[in-house]
């Protein structure tokens, strides 16, 4: 018995990740996860992740009363590079990702991920990784307004 | 000339979001925006990654091109 060279040990093909990218883009309008988690469904797919960034009602025990979110000009050719390299790196089927900017209330989404993988061991990991690399590469800022009518450049108060 | 675009914090202490200088070294355009907008700029500037066409200017030497466009972008706050 040997194993053939390009096969699975039981002898069946290779199934290769189809590392898609249905969306990837910086929008002024709400964002619906659950549209994303829809979006990467695929019948190879035995797990989907799903992550919602959300605006909370407090930081550093002060009380958040919204956040404005801003981008660079660049932002969404920026995005569209950083899920492109995540869906490279990882053995996805399909990935969609989304940034809020505009004006953003306590509970609404900034950022939405949803990936797609065979097992959700891969669809954790590229999940992770891809809400990391957001937050390390899009030049995106955020400034807090507090509820007592103060506010501050997140990152750079 | 150089064009710089300031984001966010920096645009802040800056109080516009772009302006002209005349700078052929990073140190230059460093020296005249501190004398233009003062210890706020300051301040933010030291945190701030500045790109030159894009390409990250790490030290004073760098030499400028005219007419680049010079960002300056304080640390990224996604998600």
């Amino acid at each position: 018995m040997t194993t053939p060279a390009h096969g699975t040990p039981d002898g069946g093909p290779v199934r290769v990740p189809a590392r898609l990218v249905v969306r990837a883009e910086v929008t002024e309008t709400a964002i619906d996860p659950a549209r994303h988690a829809v979006e990467v469904d695929r019948p190879q797919a035995g797990a989907v992740v799903t992550f919602s960034g959300v605006v909370r009602d407090h930081d550093g025990g002060r009380s958040v009363e919204r956040i404005a979110y801003i981008a660079h000009p660049d932002a969404a050719d920026v995005l569209s590079r950083i899920a492109q390299d995540v869906a490279a790196r990882t053995e996805v089927e399909a990935l969609a990702v989304s940034h809020r900017v505009g004006e953003l209330g306590i509970g609404e989404c900034a950022l939405a991920v949803a990936v797609s993988a065979a097992h959700r061991a891969e669809a954790f990991a590229a999940a992770a990784l891809l809400v990391d690399e957001v937050k390390r590469l899009l030049p995106v800022w955020k400034r807090q307004v507090f509820t007592d009518g103060t506010d501050e450049w997140v990152g750079c108060a | 000339m150089v064009t710089i675009r300031y984001f966010a914090a920096a645009a802040e202490a800056a109080g516009t979001a772009s302006e002209s200088v005349q700078a052929s070294t990073a140190g230059e355009l460093r020296a005249e925006v501190a004398v233009r907008h003062g210890a706020a700029l300051e301040r933010v500037l030291a945190r701030c990654a500045v790109l030159s066409d894009g390409v990250r200017l790490d030290s004073d030497d760098d030499p400028l091109r005219s007419g680049a466009v010079v960002d300056v972008l304080p640390p990224f706050a996604g998600g």
